[in-house]
């Protein structure tokens, strides 16, 4: 079962809620605790890939919060138990840092 | 030229009309009584006829030479007159072009400095108008990130009485996730603070709920992270109040 990081205020937003086809990017960390990228992706394809891939973490970050640029360019860092507030980071509870 | 031409055209008619009444008297007295042979007479015929071709001849070249300067003079005054002509109305559509464009060009400057002028003074209004509501939001959107990071702060700063306050942490860390809505009004360094503080309190936090059931355990996780945690509250805070001040 992977560790879907998605942070549920995202998912709560009403551009999301009342939108199934709201796009986002989705981050994660593939088994071997590698960071990529998914972009222009709907929450609902983001769980089939994990289902098909079976990442180690991810999160879907909805274009409403942050761009494709915004995710994919943040610096991620700091230590972690759980959860990374920085949107498109992920905690590697492997190591407690964020990514 | 032409005179010259004329003079000389004179001096040999006569010339040639004296020698022709001399060879003929010459040729009546040679014959005497018998009258003119007629081989001297066709000699003669021919000497008079060989003369007046020869006048035909010059009269002729002289006409047409006549003709050609004043055909040669008559082209150039009209070349002339044509050019001056053309000059003339040259200049006149050149003056009245130029001055036409430079009143054009003056009444579209005119017209341009105008509308640049309102636009300026419009743009300047709406500038005004816009910063006078930019500038309140702003200043909202850093009190709210804060007073949601100061919340947060006190909620996780119960560890060092040992308590671990859920409902406080919620309300903490709800605070600082609305807080993210208004981010987008701060400087981008200064968002970039909000979430590194955020992290770092809900790393103490999760930890903390980890701790909580241990003995001494919430105490003993203060000790570890109270003091670098208090710093950063400090740094945080006299950073956004001297991007507020500024």
């Amino acid at each position: 079962m992977s560790d879907n990081q998605t942070q549920q205020d995202w998912l709560d937003l009403p551009s999301v809620a009342g939108n199934p086809n709201a796009q986002g990017t989705g981050a994660y960390l593939d088994q071997n605790g590698v960071k990529d990228y998914v972009t222009d992706i709907t929450y609902d394809g983001m769980l089939e890939r994990d289902r098909q891939s079976n990442f180690r973490a991810f999160a879907w970050v909805p274009h409403a919060v942050a761009t494709v640029q915004q995710v994919t360019q943040t610096k991620c860092g700091g230590r972690c138990v759980k959860t990374c507030k920085t949107p498109g980071c992920l905690c590697d509870r492997s190591i407690g840092q964020c990514k | 030229m032409i005179i010259l031409g004329y003079l000389l055209s004179l001096f040999f008619l006569i010339l040639g009309g004296g020698l022709l009444y001399l060879s003929w008297d010459q040729l009546v007295a040679l014959s005497g009584t018998q009258g003119v042979a007629p081989e001297r007479l066709a000699q003669m015929v021919q000497i008079a006829m060989a003369f007046v071709g020869a006048i035909a001849a010059a009269i002729l070249t002289a006409t047409i030479g006549r003709s050609n300067e004043y055909l040669k003079s008559k082209l150039a005054q009209s070349v002339n007159d044509a050019t001056e002509t053309l000059r003339q109305e040259l200049a006149l559509r050149t003056g009245k072009a130029l001055e036409d464009h430079k009143g054009d060009i003056n009444r579209a400057t005119a017209e341009f400095t105008e509308r640049l002028k309102s636009d300026l003074a419009k743009t300047g209004d709406t500038f005004r108008a816009e910063l006078s509501q930019l500038a309140p939001r702003r200043h909202a959107a850093y009190h709210a990130m804060w007073a949601a990071l100061a919340q947060y702060f006190r909620a996780v700063q119960k560890f060092e009485a040992g308590v671990f306050d859920a409902s406080a942490l919620e309300a903490g860390e709800k605070a600082c996730s609305d807080a993210t809505g208004q981010t987008l009004l701060v400087d981008q360094e200064d968002d970039a603070t909000f979430h590194q503080f955020w992290q770092e309190l809900t790393y103490v936090c999760e930890t903390g709920e980890l701790k909580k059931d241990l003995p001494d355990g919430l105490r003993t996780l203060w000790r570890n992270e109270g003091r670098k945690l208090g710093e950063r509250y400090d740094e945080v805070r006299t950073a956004f109040a001297t991007k507020l001040r500024s």
